[in-house]
């Protein structure tokens, strides 16, 4: 093999080997919310035409959220999970790690719930359901007692 | 760097190592390298920073988490069963999955965000190719894999 192309690949396996620089943290996030939203809309049948019009927008404004490097402020985050019916939270690392040993998957997020409230063992003990990788609150709940329940997991 | 690199071998795949932070591995991530160039990935160090952060996110939540959505994540082209990733206008990274595997086997580069039929048939006969030679590559590192 020539040594361009050696050095080629040994370049792109230090890039996904090391640890996520502040701007990969920064895309994670972004990504993370798209695959909550884009999970939870599939699952209720929830099209980018509903969301459009529960958002009060056009249906190229919200094409132009989906699209491949959107602008995407908190303010538009939190609009577009609520019009979706969840709620967004960021939960710390520590916490996030020790959840992700509870159970399998991956958390940044918590998400809420707005009504599909489960009624599982783990709900009725603790208000809390996990589904496709996002953790479930009813929507009521206080943010301290978000907290303590995710605490009361760990 | 790749598992069993014999020189008589033109086709390899490289495993591309997610960092421990992003969680369990559940699908290994390879690229395909052919005549000792990485076809698929090469490109990945072209673009610019940014997106490459951001790529970089996304293939390692292809690994880690189960069927990862996003924007410029098409799991599936035209009912072929490969999808690409997007993540710049007329800049595509295909790929497709075999078994707990995601294989990256295609780039491609086109003024267009679209492409005809007869360019999907092409990169399906590809990819046919690079599963044929990937079957032999899990049975010379049946052991490593």
């Amino acid at each position: 093999m020539k040594a361009n192309s050696r050095n080629l690949l040994q370049e792109i396996e230090e890039i996904f080997s090391e640890a996520p620089s502040a701007n990969q943290k920064a895309w994670g996030i972004t990504n993370d919310f798209y695959h909550f939203i884009l999970s939870h809309m599939e699952k209720e049948g929830i099209s980018k035409a509903d969301l459009a019009k529960k958002l009060g927008r056009s249906r190229s404004a919200i094409s132009q959220m989906f699209n491949k490097n959107p602008n995407l402020t908190v303010r538009k985050m939190v609009g577009i999970a609520d019009a979706v019916g969840l709620d967004i939270a960021i939960v710390p690392t520590e916490l996030k790690q020790e959840l992700s040993k509870k159970i399998e998957g991956k958390y940044f997020f918590v998400v809420v719930s707005a009504g599909s409230y489960r009624q599982d063992k783990v709900a009725k003990q603790n208000a809390i359901t996990f589904q496709n990788g996002a953790l479930n609150l009813e929507a009521h709940c206080s943010m301290v007692s978000k907290y303590k329940a995710i605490e009361s997991l760990c | 760097m790749p598992i069993n690199f014999k020189s008589d071998v033109k086709v390899h795949f490289c495993e591309i190592k997610i960092h421990s932070s992003y969680g369990k591995v559940l699908n290994r991530i390879y690229h395909v390298v052919e005549n000792g160039h990485p076809i698929a990935l090469g490109p990945f160090k072209d673009i610019n920073q940014d997106i490459q952060d951001k790529v970089k996110d996304l293939i390692s939540k292809m690994a880690t988490v189960k069927d990862y959505q996003a924007p410029i994540i098409k799991n599936h082209l035209k009912g072929y069963d490969f999808g690409e990733i997007c993540p710049k206008p007329h800049r595509f990274f295909f790929f497709h999955k075999y078994g707990t595997n995601l294989i990256f086997f295609g780039y491609a580069l086109k003024k267009k965000d679209s492409f005809p039929d007869s360019f999907y048939a092409k990169l399906n006969k590809e990819k046919e190719r690079y599963e044929s030679e990937f079957e032999k590559f899990i049975a010379r590192n049946r052991r490593n894999i």
